[in-house]
C-alpha cells in the first residue's frame, strides 16, 4: 500500500507530463495519481492543456503557399550577405597563385625576409626583461589583481586559468629615493600615479609599464572602442563584486553600478552588433558573455538584498569574467594597474 | 554520405541554392518555434530568417560531430536569447497579443494561417483558440516561453535546456510548471472541472 502525498505527487506532475521520468518511475507515478481524484484531475488538465496547445500551434502555422515566398526572401537576404570567412580565406590564398613565376617568387621571398627582420627588430625594441619570478615559476601565483607597491619592485600580473600567455608588467617606483626619478628603460612608458597616502599626503610615483604578447593579440582582435568598453565594464564589475551591505541595513546600495551597467549595456549591444556585422567572432563572443551580467545588474533593484546579489556574484566568479576582461582590455599604452 | 551531408558541403562552399534546400527541411520547425516565442508572424519571420543567416555564416565551423539539427538548434537558442536581451533593453513591458485582425490581414504577405482553410465557423473557433494560446504565452517571460517550447516542442531534457539557457534545472522545472499553469488558466482548462468529474464517477459510500 502506497501512502499518498498530494504535495509530493504534484511536485512530480511536471516531470510526468513532460516525460522526464523513467519507465518504472512513470508507471508508479501513474498508479499513485490514479488513487487520488485531485491529483488525477490536475494531471489530466495538464495533458489536456498541452493537447490544446498543439492543436493551436498547428492552426497558427501558415499555409503551404507561404513557404515559396519565405524561401525567396531568405535567398534575397543571403545574396546581401558577403562571402563567409572560409570563402574569403580561400580567395585570399588563391590570390597568391600568380607567385609561381620565378622573379615574383624571389621578390616575395625578399619581402618576407625584410618583414621578418623588421619584426625581429621591433620585438628586440620591446624585449621583456626576464622577470624575477622566472626562477620560481612553479610556485603558486597569489592573485590576478594588479598591484602597485611603494618600493622598487617588479610586479607580475598573471590572470589564471585562461589558457593564454601571461600578461606582464614591470612597475618601477621612485618613491623614497633621493636624486629624482629613475630613467625608464628604453621603449618603456612612464606613467605618473598619484595616490593619497595616510595623513593626506599626495604621493606621486613614476611608473614604467610595458605590455607584451597578450595585449598585442588583444589589440589585433578588438577595436580601441571595444577595449575601452571592456575597461569600463571591468571597473564596474569589480565595484559590483566588492560592494558590501551598509551597516544599518542588510541591503547593498548599487544605484551607481546599476546606472553604469545600463549605459554599458547599450554600448555593449552596439559593439556586439558591430562585431557580428564584421564577422569578428572573438569580439562577438567576449561581448556576448559580458551582456547577461550587464543586463542582470541593470535590472537589480536599487538596494538589492544579499540573496539577489549572490547569484550574480557566483556566476561572475565561476566564469572568471573580470580576469578575462582584464586580459581583453590590456594594451601597451593602458596598463591595468592605473586603477589601484 | 547522405543527401544532407552533400548539401552541407556545397553550402559550405558558398552555394546558396544548396543552403536553401537544407533550410527547406527545417524552416517550418524553426518558424514554429519563432512564432510561439515572439507571438507575432512578422517578427517570427524576421527572427527565423536571422537564424538562417547566422547558420549560413557559421556553417564553415560545422564539423558534423553533432547532427545538423542539433547544431542549428543551438544557433536558434542563441539567436532567441540575444533577441530576448535586446527586447528587454528596448521595451520595459513587451507584452504583445496575437490579434485575430492580424491573422486576417496576413494575406498581403501570402501568410494565410492553416485555419483559413476550414469553414468560417470552424475557422473563427480555431482562430480564437490560437489567440487564447498566444495570450497565455504572453503572460510568461521570454525565458519561460523559450524553456516551455524547448521542452514541449523540441523534446529536450531538463539538463539540455538548463545548459543551453545557462540556468539551473530547478529554474527549468519552475518555468515549465508556471508555463503549463498559465496556459491552463488562459485556455480555461481547470483541474476543478476534472475533480468534479472524478467525484461524480466515484462510487457512493
Amino acid at each position: 500500500m502506497i501512502m499518498h502525498n498530494c504535495v509530493k505527487t504534484r511536485d512530480r506532475l511536471v516531470d510526468l507530463v513532460f516525460d522526464e521520468l523513467g519507465t518504472e518511475a512513470r508507471r508508479r507515478a501513474l498508479i499513485e495519481i490514479e488513487s487520488c481524484p485531485d491529483c488525477l484531475a490536475q494531471y489530466r488538465s495538464m495533458t489536456e492543456t498541452l493537447r490544446v496547445f498543439d492543436r493551436a500551434a498547428e492552426t497558427a502555422m501558415p499555409d503551404e503557399g507561404y513557404w515559396p515566398g519565405y524561401e525567396a526572401r531568405l535567398r534575397e537576404r543571403l545574396r546581401g550577405e558577403g562571402p563567409s570567412l572560409k570563402q574569403r580565406l580561400e580567395r585570399w590564398i588563391g590570390a597568391f597563385r600568380p607567385l609561381t613565376a620565378r622573379p615574383l617568387r624571389l621578390a616575395a621571398g625578399l619581402a618576407l625576409v625584410l618583414l621578418a627582420i623588421g619584426w625581429w627588430g621591433w620585438q628586440r625594441r620591446h624585449a621583456v626583461e626576464p622577470p624575477k619570478y622566472a626562477k620560481n615559476k612553479d610556485k603558486a601565483i597569489p592573485t590576478p589583481q594588479p598591484k602597485v607597491e611603494s618600493r622598487d619592485k617588479e610586479i607580475v600580473v598573471l590572470p589564471k586559468g585562461l589558457g593564454v600567455p601571461p600578461k606582464k608588467f614591470v612597475v618601477t617606483s621612485s618613491v623614497g629615493r633621493s636624486g629624482g626619478t629613475r630613467r625608464p628603460p628604453e621603449g618603456g612608458t612612464t606613467n605618473t600615479v598619484r595616490r593619497v597616502e595616510r595623513g593626506g599626503d599626495i604621493v606621486e610615483k613614476n611608473v614604467v609599464s610595458r605590455g607584451y604578447d597578450q595585449p598585442l593579440i588583444a589589440a589585433s582582435l578588438f577595436t580601441p572602442e571595444t577595449i575601452r568598453h571592456f575597461e569600463k565594464a571591468q571597473l564596474m564589475l569589480r565595484s559590483f563584486r566588492n560592494a558590501s551591505a551598509a551597516k544599518d541595513t542588510a541591503a547593498t546600495d548599487l544605484a551607481y553600478e546599476k546606472q553604469l551597467s545600463q549605459r554599458l549595456l547599450y554600448q555593449n549591444i552596439l559593439l556586439r552588433r558591430d562585431a557580428e556585422m564584421k564577422g569578428n567572432l572573438p569580439a562577438e563572443e567576449a561581448l556576448g558573455s559580458l551582456e547577461p551580467f550587464l543586463l542582470d545588474i541593470a535590472n537589480l533593484p536599487d538596494r538589492p538584498s544579499p540573496d539577489e546579489l549572490s547569484d550574480i556574484r557566483e556566476r561572475l566568479h565561476r566564469k572568471e569574467l573580470i580576469a578575462s576582461l582584464q586580459i581583453s582590455s590590456a594594451m601597451p599604452s593602458t596598463p591595468a594597474y592605473q586603477n589601484p | 554520405m547522405t543527401e544532407e551531408h552533400k548539401l552541407i558541403e556545397r553550402a559550405q562552399e558558398g552555394d546558396h541554392e544548396a543552403f536553401c534546400s537544407l533550410a527547406r527541411s527545417y524552416q517550418r520547425r524553426i518558424y514554429a518555434l519563432a512564432l510561439h516565442y515572439t507571438r507575432d508572424p512578422h517578427e517570427a519571420e524576421d527572427l527565423s530568417q536571422e537564424v538562417w543567416l547566422k547558420a549560413y555564416k557559421s556553417l564553415g565551423g560545422f564539423r558534423g560531430e553533432a547532427g545538423f539539427y542539433t547544431w542549428l538548434r543551438r544557433i536558434t537558442i542563441n539567436t532567441f536569447l540575444n533577441h530576448q536581451r535586446e527586447m528587454k533593453t528596448m521595451y520595459s513591458s513587451g507584452k504583445k497579443a496575437f490579434r485575430l485582425g492580424e491573422l486576417v490581414s496576413l494575406d498581403e504577405l501570402g501568410l494565410t494561417p492553416a485555419a483559413a482553410r476550414h469553414a468560417p465557423e470552424e475557422r473563427l473557433q480555431q482562430q480564437m483558440m490560437v489567440e487564447k494560446v498566444m495570450e497565455g504565452l504572453s503572460g510568461l517571460t521570454a525565458q519561460q516561453r523559450l524553456i516551455f517550447l524547448l521542452k514541449h516542442r523540441e523534446g529536450m531534457t531538463y539538463d539540455e535546456i538548463a545548459q543551453a539557457c545557462e540556468v539551473s534545472t530547478g529554474t527549468v522545472k519552475k518555468a515549465l510548471f508556471r508555463a503549463i499553469n498559465r496556459l491552463r488558466e488562459y485556455l480555461g482548462v481547470k483541474s476543478d472541472d476534472y475533480a468534479q468529474l472524478c467525484e461524480d464517477k466515484r462510487p457512493a459510500g
